[in-house]
């Protein structure tokens, strides 16, 4: 065999600087592609990710060296191995397929289709690091492969069938992820629809949980003629969160619910990323707005700044210019006290004392004293039982008996305690149906603030199976739903139904809604 | 510019781009969930 000048094959040391710099420049993206994925670990393992990345830089580094002393294949083998792991493992599923199609193609479809979910985003140092970490691997896997040229002293493959082929693969993961992305309907299995009911009953939930059961089973057995049967899959959680996760996972896995209907923020924090990544819808009546992701999450209930917007009203309504607040130091009591005195302020109306008490308090009288030489118009009090029971008993005792609040004495296990104070509460379109409930579950306290939220998202998820369509995008595309709790209304693209809570007062020992008087 | 010099350049353009494109997705998604604030969780709802 002859060659030209041109075609001459590389000279021995010539072949060694070649595969030398293909080596460095192999080494070098693959130490940058491990630290972007140890970057990108450490939001997901921790600091466990720092042994990742030791592994992912330290295992090439020495592989190289060992080849470069020995020509040993298996420490070749080893290092090409390594890269490919890095490319596919990392590269491709977690950082093309899990991050970066989610992020720009995820978040495209969903902006043009209700069909498609909005992806569930991690902080920005996820996602960039994620992007990164699939930027890198396509370097080490042009490297790694450069390096095999090197090596081998020839193509491994011809130029063009090998730049087709990876852009086919490209397009054909792009394409499948549009197809995989997209929410279906799928007909129930046995014609079942199993609807997940997750809300603590035990402990200071007792009340509330309860009450929700119940009005979630009221709206099953008022369901007539339905195309398919909802069998309700009532989940223990507990009041423990490690506990309730477990049980949320276990209902989602092996009971294989189609939809969760759930209540209190806490709880629904946890149920949120579950819920998601199984691509059921999860309505919750929670009044922490950012649960309701407009994916698979949706929340349902009055936020505190609505219920401070009519809380003021009514108090200008009544003649109110000065409030004194006496509030247990709890988050959502506070919440429902910023946005009070946001709203006071923005009217003008002043705070003429404010005291914000620890649970341990049970002796009020000096600050009751106080806050009444303050001349205040209204006592704005919110706290929670027996604590709340304690302190209605020493305002009644002093006299007091101009009191308001939220929400607070519609769930007091002694209302007669707070007989003349207003509130502002969830709405009740319906009054018959509170009728309804306390004459099927006598014993059980109905929660104004909870119930007609229960109900109607029971009902919400029924409508979508029998419509036939996905329960998840049913819910996307809903913008108003004529409910128990009055008219809800939705944003396109959001996670959370708004509605306009209503002013009550408790009457001979129990709630009455004032526009029905 | 050489043309030695414009592949990393357009490389190094294209990155950033993304790493931008990134960004403002992030920082819309957040603000379209309520600012993705944890806010305190309470027993009453």
């Amino acid at each position: 065999m002859t060659f030209t000048e041109q075609q001459m094959p590389p000279t021995f040391p010539e072949r060694e600087d070649t595969m030398h710099e293909a080596a460095r420049r192999s080494l070098i993206s693959v130490t940058l592609t491990a630290v972007m994925i140890t970057a990108n670990h450490l939001y997901v393992l921790g600091p466990k990710a720092l042994g990742l990345g030791a592994v992912l830089l330290v295992g090439p580094v020495a592989l190289l060296w060992w080849f470069r002393n020995t020509r040993s294949s298996v420490a070749f083998a080893g290092y090409l191995l390594m890269n490919l792991w890095i490319v596919v493992g990392f590269g491709l599923i977690k950082g093309f397929w899990g991050i970066t199609l989610p992020l720009y193609l995820g978040t495209g479809l969903a902006a043009v289709s209700t069909a498609y979910p909005k992806p569930m985003l991690g902080p920005y140092g996820f996602e960039a690091s994620g992007l990164l970490m699939f930027i890198g691997s396509l370097f080490v896997a042009y490297y790694a492969y450069q390096l095999l040229e090197a090596q081998r002293g020839a193509a491994v493959l011809p130029r063009a069938p090998a730049r087709t082929s990876a852009c086919l693969a490209a397009a054909g993961l792009v394409a499948a992820f549009v197809f995989v992305d997209r929410d279906r309907w799928a007909a129930p299995v046995g014609g079942i629809v199993k609807i997940g009911v997750i809300v603590p009953t035990g402990g200071s939930y007792a009340i509330l949980g309860n009450s929700f059961l119940k009005a979630v089973q009221m709206a099953r057995d008022d369901l007539r003629g339905t195309k398919y049967q909802y069998q309700l899959v009532s989940v223990d959680i507990g009041t423990d969160e490690s506990t309730a996760r477990v049980a949320i996972e276990r209902a989602i896995r092996v009971d294989r619910v189609d939809a969760i209907v759930g209540g209190i923020s806490r709880f629904g924090l946890l149920t949120k990323p579950l819920a998601g990544a199984a691509r059921i819808p999860h309505t919750c009546v929670c009044s922490v707005t950012s649960i309701g992701d407009g994916a698979y999450n949706f929340t349902n209930i009055p936020t505190p700044e609505a219920e401070a917007l009519l809380w003021v009203r009514e108090a200008e309504r009544r003649g109110i210019r000065r409030i004194a607040l006496l509030t247990r130091d709890y988050p959502s009591i506070q919440g429902h006290v910023a946005a009070v005195k946001a709203e006071a302020a923005r009217v003008g109306l002043s705070i003429s004392y404010d005291y914000v008490f620890p649970d341990s308090v049970t002796d009020f009288r000096a600050r009751i004293a106080e806050a009444r030489a303050s001349n205040p118009d209204v006592y704005y009090v919110e706290a929670f039982s027996p604590q709340l029971e304690v302190f209605g008993r020493q305002l009644s005792d002093a006299r007091i008996h101009n009191i308001a609040s939220v929400v607070a004495p519609s769930i007091s296990e002694q209302r007669e305690l707070f007989e003349g104070t207003w509130y502002t509460d969830s709405n009740l379109r319906d009054l018959a149906f509170r009728t309804r409930f306390e004459e099927k579950y006598p014993g059980t306290q109905f929660a104004t603030h909870m119930m007609p939220y229960a109900y109607d998202d029971f009902n919400m998820i029924v409508q979508a199976f029998e419509r036939g369509q996905n329960p998840a995008v049913y819910l996307r595309d809903i913008a108003t739903y004529d409910g128990t709790a009055g008219t809800l209304t939705k944003a396109r693209g959001s996670g959370t139904f708004q509605s306009t809570p209503a002013v009550w007062v408790i009457q001979h020992g129990k709630p009455a809604l004032i526009s029905h008087q | 510019m050489t043309k030695r010099m414009r592949t990393p350049t357009i490389l190094t353009l294209l990155i950033a781009a993304a790493l931008a494109g990134a960004y403002v997705i992030v920082a819309k998604n957040n603000a379209d969930m309520g600012g993705a604030r944890e806010t305190a969780v309470g027993v009453l709802h």
